[in-house]
């Protein structure tokens, strides 16, 4: 056999024992062995050498066992420890997308050298646990970005409105307190009905993001003037023009909003409106004009003209008596007591839909 | 014994609402199901206005009855009597002095208006004013 044929035979052989191994980490949700077969790591030498062995061939060797020859060898070779280790490399593309906000308060891009992004990884490594990381490592497409906070006030005001407030408070603590990394999970602020309405910014490939925000209280990072990277004016410009398109559409769209909520039967209507009870001491009081009722049903208008407002209520169930507490706008209504109720929201999902 | 008194003119439900809707005094407006406590500066006449307009017609007669509570009522004892009156006519408010221990009620007339006063003097240990 001529070593031309032979050298085509190594190099199929390389190629078909690679797709084995890219299947293996596809089935398993390995991204980690995925980049690393991708990355030409595995050399032919090594699987040709090492395959040869009746550990990983059987039935008069026509057979390969490809799990044996990837869980008992490959995994625990030194180079692709140090390829798992190589956390730069494996969360390269989460620390090319580095935000921050500028002197004036905008959120710009921050471009990190090397120096800093190993500082980046140093506190991620500190900050979470092992199962963690490797979730973190595995599902590239739910942290595709990194924040740098330069202080409590920058990571408080990522937060949304809606966050669950116990967890919010905890985050807060231990980025002040302990000075690590930490995690702001959209999924813990929208309800899930809302996610296929949602922008890139908060959902990708049908899963909630969550952000990760750099503790740079301290400026570990030492950032310049050089890391921020500004926008050019047809940059602006453009966003700019997008921004404002989005806003004509949204408040279009936002004077026909329907919210759809089944009752429970344990509203009370009145002449004047209905309650709903949201907890043992609290109910809302909806004015007959911000809805319509059908059955067991109400649709609650948002019609921006309408000067009614939802109010809360405080209830003395001893006294029945009530005591207004604070006006409630549709959005916060609907963020807030989503749980509660059976809730449809009808056009403004429609609207996202269709962009 | 207490009676309700018509009333003959738009002034004396001026009257009533003026000198009645004092701070901390509570309301129950129409068929409202909790009392309100009245704020400093507040004014309920328009929202009574706006409700009694809608509720009453030309040909309706409202009456006042007002009285003083012997004992310690609760603004949920007052509520559990407005609900036993609603059930014979449509009373358009119910004011409540928890410190004076007064109670005003303004509601439109009908042929149960002596069983109304029946309920109020027998249900609750009152008297005069």
């Amino acid at each position: 056999m001529s070593s031309q044929i032979l050298k085509y035979k190594d190099a199929y052989f390389y190629s078909y024992i690679k797709s084995l191994i890219k299947e293996y980490s596809i089935k398993h949700q390995d991204r980690i062995l995925m980049k690393y077969v991708d990355s030409d790591s595995l050399k032919t030498d090594e699987i040709l050498n090492n395959l040869d062995n009746e550990k990983f061939l059987s039935n008069d060797k026509l057979e390969i066992d490809i799990v044996k020859f990837i869980e008992e060898y490959l995994v625990k070779t030194k180079s692709y420890i140090d390829f798992k280790n190589n956390k730069v490399f494996i969360l390269d593309n989460l620390l090319k997308n580095a935000k921050g906000y500028d002197e004036k308060g905008n959120i710009v891009d921050i471009k990190l050298d090397l120096k800093q992004k190993e500082i980046v990884i140093k506190q991620y490594n500190e900050s979470f646990e092992d199962e963690i990381k490797s979730y973190i490592e595995n599902n590239s497409d739910e942290f595709e970005e990194i924040f740098i906070a330069n202080n409590n006030m920058q990571f408080e005001k990522l937060f949304p409105k809606t966050y669950v407030e116990t967890l919010k408070e905890q985050a807060i603590s231990r980025f002040r307190n302990d000075g690590v990394m930490e995690a702001i999970r959209y999924g813990l602020a929208y309800p899930e009905e809302l996610k296929s309405a949602m922008s890139r910014r908060y959902v990708n490939n049908n899963k909630f993001k969550t952000l990760l925000v750099f503790n740079n209280n301290k400026n570990i990072l030492g950032l310049t003037k050089e890391n921020f990277i500004e926008e050019t004016k047809e940059q602006e410009i453009e966003k700019t023009q997008e921004k404002e398109t989005i806003e004509k559409k949204n408040t279009k769209e936002k004077d026909t909003t329907s919210i759809f909520i089944t009752l429970s039967g344990n509203e009370k209507e009145t002449y004047k409106g209905i309650y709903l009870p949201i907890s043992d001491e609290n109910v809302l009081y909806i004015p007959k004009q911000l809805y319509k009722k059908n059955n067991d049903r109400i649709e609650i208008l948002d019609n921006k003209r309408n000067a009614a407002t939802i109010s809360e209520y405080k209830i003395d169930n001893e006294e029945h008596k009530k005591t207004w507490i604070a006006k409630i706008g549709i959005d916060e209504f609907y963020h807030k007591y989503y749980r509660l109720y059976e809730i449809q929201k009808e056009k403004e999902v429609m609207a996202y839909a269709g962009n | 014994m207490v009676n309700a008194s018509i009333i003959y003119s738009n002034k004396e439900i001026q009257e009533i609402l003026r000198n009645k809707t004092k701070e901390d005094t509570l309301y129950l407006m129409y068929d409202d199901i909790f009392f309100e406590e009245i704020n400093k500066n507040e004014n309920i006449s328009r929202e009574f206005y706006l409700v009694s307009r809608r509720i009453t017609n030309p040909i309706n007669v409202i009456k006042h009855i007002s009285f003083k509570l012997k004992d310690d009522y609760t603004s949920k004892e007052i509520y559990e009597l407005v609900e036993l009156l609603r059930r014979k006519t449509t009373i358009l408010l119910t004011l409540f002095n928890t410190k004076e221990k007064e109670c005003d009620l303004l509601f439109i007339s009908n042929e149960y208006d002596l069983e109304l006063e029946h309920y109020i003097n027998n249900i609750l240990e009152i008297e005069d004013i």
